[in-house]
């Protein structure tokens, strides 16, 4: 009896650790398969992690709004800054603790913007929790997150040059206008958007997390027609008050500079290239507003991204 | 037992009743057959089938019909 | 909190296990008691004081019946006959009258909160119509998590005590414990007492062939549900919304690919909820037996959602038929008619309300309600032509044995499932007639693979959902047939039942259907 037992839990041990040994290696044919595949998918933020060693002075790091609207290269042209967006779609605060971890054992960002449009992603405490488990999950085995690109692959992409030429930024040229009336972006409302309690948690801990590594914390909300209000812009402020960082909500900030007939790629809920110049020219004058950063382009070790900046240039005017 | 059968092959014929022992659970006898059935059963033996009668184990065979029956003029 | 959630399944669900072994037998249940009353607080939050409410109701009622019969009990062998007789009846008049309050008192609750707001409107359309100068305000009413199903599974309970079905529970944690129990608040089954209560309040010992058999059935759960019917709800959606652009062969597979999205969706979630409810030596009551296989309307009944459909057969079908009214009835048409049409016609009645109780309790809107009554109308004509039928078949010398007239009755069955789920899906019952008419103009816009594909189904995904299903197919035609899967996979070696075991896991992760945006990526890109 005891035998059996005993025998028993022996085989689940067995069979559980086989499991993990092929969602581990599945996790990592996961990765390797994801590069090039479907821009749309744009899983190319962990590009970051193949950056030379402390090479990257501003992180931007946030849901798929970050891909779509923060081009660092504008910034190394404009003033020599190295920068890289990490953008994921529908990321989840909790996942952004985890990433924010992993890119410190590499780099050591002077400042790091947080785009805080995924506080507002998960809808119940439930979903929150849910988000919260997924993230772990995915740090262990990535193949949660990288899914589908196993589940239709090509084998081109094993043998696809890993690195970034856009610095994590999806250039995105299409465009098609809001459909509904103007007027209803960013109403005033004295109201608030509450946050889920454990995303706001997570949140404490990500600005702690940077405040740790010497980082300067900015969260900031990239403009978006459709998933952003004044409701969500006064918790936000109130809330980075309470935290003692700063808060640039582009939605007020570029109020009237972001043209909501040519400035986005899907009516309103990312911006295209176009308006994605206006957020990264508004960033580059905050950056350089606010402290010296260094400009690398005449440092050789940067020499590759003068490099990626033409080719950059060059996709850029195929779009326009 | 004889008149069960008799009642039971009525309702729905083609059953062979002295053998089967799965007249409910196999759906032999739906919902609407139970009710004629116990109808019948009512006015053949003047008794009063209720409610708490009405559960799978009385219904499966011919057998337990009976015994049901035995069970409902008992108690009356 | 989902079923097929990382939160369900690999926490929630994992520590649950963990403590309720890791607990003495006897306090077993108070783990299912405290991880159900997290399930539920965390879903409804204060809105849990509504079911302990509808507890305790129910609780005092089954207590009061069983009070009164012990106390006849004690006094029945000092009683005359006929002192016993009145005794009795009295007893059954004031259980009745206890009965009746409960029920009221939990359909109430139930009816306030879900059908309210339902009512009122109808009732504010009629004022207008007859220029009266009433309204009733529109509430914003918050439903608990899981109220239709376990008000049916409290009603259940109170009338199988008051039949002496069941004996009373009284420890008050432990009905709670069987109302509330986290398999099944979300979407059942429906349970009765006499099968589950007993269950849930009892110690079980750790069994790993049943813990393995648990865990079989949670993995195919997840299949159907991660795997199929999350794949297809996008596309579903998405035409059922822009209907109007749509017609034909276009309208037709959207309708074929809701039924198969709510059949996975559903049957999974019930496969989970048993396969959950057996981690903890619990065995669930059947709520699918594979429905697509059903030769008649009743048939599809008797194997899709079960559990409700016995609900309403056992508390509303038989106790209108048995009614004395009722009897009379029949006795009366049988005297005027012959005896097939004397027993249908009382049936006919009472079906009726069985129908409209199986519509309303979907939700509250008058597609729900007709919903029901669609059901009804088929079976009632089935039953009213049955005679009719068997001369035409006996006239045409076609036997209902054959396998070529089965085949016709599962498909035809399958026809008016199909057209059941357009009402059910649709947004309104004019949208559901309009599709309907739709679907015999032919479609003469892109091809249907690529309207498919532009609503979020491309061919991989097609590839993947006729995969799948072909493999959920193949599995019930053996359960049809009488084998039993899980037991042929336990029985294999261990080489080639590790390889089930991880190809099915591998499939839920690999090919799930989840993450950003699933399903609309090729298409607007815009969940992100």
């Amino acid at each position: 009896m005891r035998n059996a037992k005993y025998l028993n839990l022996r085989k689940s041990v067995v069979f559980l650790l086989i499991l993990a040994l092929l969602l581990g290696a599945l996790s990592e044919l996961s990765i390797l398969l994801d590069r090039n595949v479907n821009p749309l998918f744009n899983y190319a933020a962990r590009d970051l992690l193949d950056e030379p060693k402390n090479s990257i002075d501003v992180l931007v790091i946030g849901t798929s709004d970050v891909y779509s609207a923060v081009s660092p290269l504008l910034l190394w042209k404009d003033y020599g800054y190295a920068g890289f967006a990490w953008g994921e779609p529908a990321q989840r605060i909790f996942e952004t603790h985890e990433y924010l971890k992993k890119i410190y054992r590499c780099q050591t960002p002077k400042v790091v913007f947080l785009e805080i449009g995924n506080l507002y992603r998960d809808k119940s405490d439930a979903q929150n929790l849910d988000s919260m488990t997924k993230a772990y999950i995915a740090d262990v085995f990535p193949i949660v997150t990288y899914h589908r690109t196993l589940a239709n692959f090509s084998l081109a992409n094993l043998q696809a040059k890993p690195g970034s030429v856009t610095k994590g930024y999806l250039i995105r040229g299409g465009t098609v206008r809001v459909d509904s009336d103007p007027d209803t972006y960013m109403e005033p409302d004295s109201g608030t958007a509450s946050i889920n309690y454990f995303s706001q948690q997570e949140l404490t801990a990500c600005i702690d997390l940077c405040r740790a590594h010497g980082s300067k914390v900015v969260l900031v909300s990239i403009p978006s027609f459709t998933d952003w209000n004044m409701e969500k812009h006064n918790t936000v402020t109130a809330l980075a008050q309470q935290e003692q960082v700063s808060y640039l909500d582009l939605n007020v900030e570029l109020r009237g500079k972001i043209n909501w007939d040519t400035d986005t790629a899907d009516g309103g809920k990312h911006l295209n290239y176009k308006g994605a110049q206006k957020v990264t020219a508004y960033l580059g004058q905050y950056l350089y507003a606010n402290g010296p950063l260094p400009d690398h382009r005449q440092d050789s070790a940067y020499d590759v991204w003068n490099a990626d900046y033409q080719a950059y240039a060059k996709k850029l005017v195929s779009f326009s | 037992m004889e008149e069960i059968i008799k009642i039971l092959e009525e309702i729905k014929p083609g059953v062979d009743y002295r053998t089967e022992k799965n007249l409910f659970e196999g759906h032999i006898l739906a919902s609407l057959e139970i009710i004629m059935l116990v109808s019948e059963l009512n006015d053949a033996f003047d008794i009063k089938i209720t409610l708490p009668y009405i559960k799978p184990e009385n219904f499966r065979s011919a057998e337990t019909i009976y015994a049901m029956v035995q069970k409902v003029m008992d108690e009356e | 909190m989902q079923y097929n959630s990382w939160l369900y399944v690999v926490v929630f669900l994992s520590c649950t296990v963990l403590l309720y072994y890791a607990c003495p037998l006897r306090q077993r249940w108070m783990i299912l008691l405290a991880a159900s009353t997290a399930f539920y607080v965390l879903a409804s939050r204060q809105l849990i004081l509504v079911l302990i409410l509808s507890a305790a109701v129910i609780y005092w009622a089954a207590l009061e019946i069983d009070r009164g019969e012990s106390r006849y009990q004690q006094q029945k062998g000092l009683l005359s006959k006929e002192e016993r007789k009145r005794l009795k009846e009295n007893l059954a008049i004031h259980n009745r009258r206890v009965v009746a309050a409960a029920c009221m008192a939990s359909f109430g609750i139930l009816f306030f909160l879900k059908y309210f707001n339902f009512m009122g409107s109808n009732l504010n359309l009629l004022f207008a119509g007859l220029r009266l100068p009433l309204t009733i305000p529109a509430l914003h009413l918050m439903m608990p998590l899981g109220i239709s199903f376990y008000t049916l599974s409290a009603i259940s309970y109170l009338v199988d005590v008051s039949r002496g079905a069941c004996p009373a529970q009284r420890n008050f944690a432990k009905l709670l414990l069987f109302l509330i129990f986290f398999p099944v608040i979300t979407e059942g089954p429906i349970s009765r007492y006499g099968q589950l209560g007993g269950q849930v309040a009892q110690g079980h010992r750790f069994d790993f062939r049943a813990f393995c058999f648990g865990i079989q059935l949670i993995l195919w759960g997840l299949f159907k549900s991660v795997v199929l019917a999350d794949r297809l709800a996008a596309v579903v959606g998405n035409i059922f919304t822009k209907h109007s652009d749509y017609s034909g062969s276009v309208v037709l597979v959207a309708v074929l690919l809701y039924t198969l999205q709510i059949y996975m969706d559903f049957s999974g979630g019930i496969d989970i909820a048993r396969g959950s409810a057996e981690l903890f030596g619990i065995t669930l009551a059947q709520n699918f037996a594979r429905p697509f296989f059903a030769t008649s309307v009743n048939d599809f009944w008797r194997r899709w959602h079960i559990s409700l459909g016995a609900w309403l057969r056992d508390y509303i079908f038989y106790p209108i038929s048995l009614s004395h009214p009722f009897q009379l009835l029949s006795k009366k048409s049988r005297a005027h008619l012959n005896s097939y049409y004397a027993a249908t016609i009382p049936a006919l009645i009472a079906l009726f309300a069985v129908w409209l109780g199986n519509g309303i309790w979907h939700g509250a809107a008058w597609k729900y309600i007709c919903y029901g009554l669609y059901y009804y109308i088929i079976m009632a004509a089935g039953m009213l032509f049955e005679p009719l039928s068997v001369r035409l078949l006996a006239l045409l010398h076609l036997r209902r044995e054959s396998r070529g007239w089965h085949l016709w009755q599962m498909l035809r069955t399958f026809c008016f499932v199909n057209l059941g789920m357009l009402i059910f899906r649709a947004d309104s019952l004019r949208t559901a007639w309009t599709m309907f008419l739709s679907m015999f103009t032919p479609y003469h816009g892109k091809s249907l693979l690529q309207v498919l594909s532009s609503q979020g189904l491309n061919s991989n995904q097609l590839e993947i959902v006729v995969w799948g299903a072909a493999l959920v197919l193949m599995v019930s035609i053996f359960q049809e047939r009488g084998v039993g899967i899980r037991t042929w996979v336990a029985a294999r070696a261990i080489p080639i039942r590790w390889s089930i075991y991880i190809a099915v896991i591998l499939a839920i992760i690999i090919v799930g259907a989840y993450g950003p945006g699933f399903g609309v990526v090729d298409f607007i890109y815009a969940q992100f």
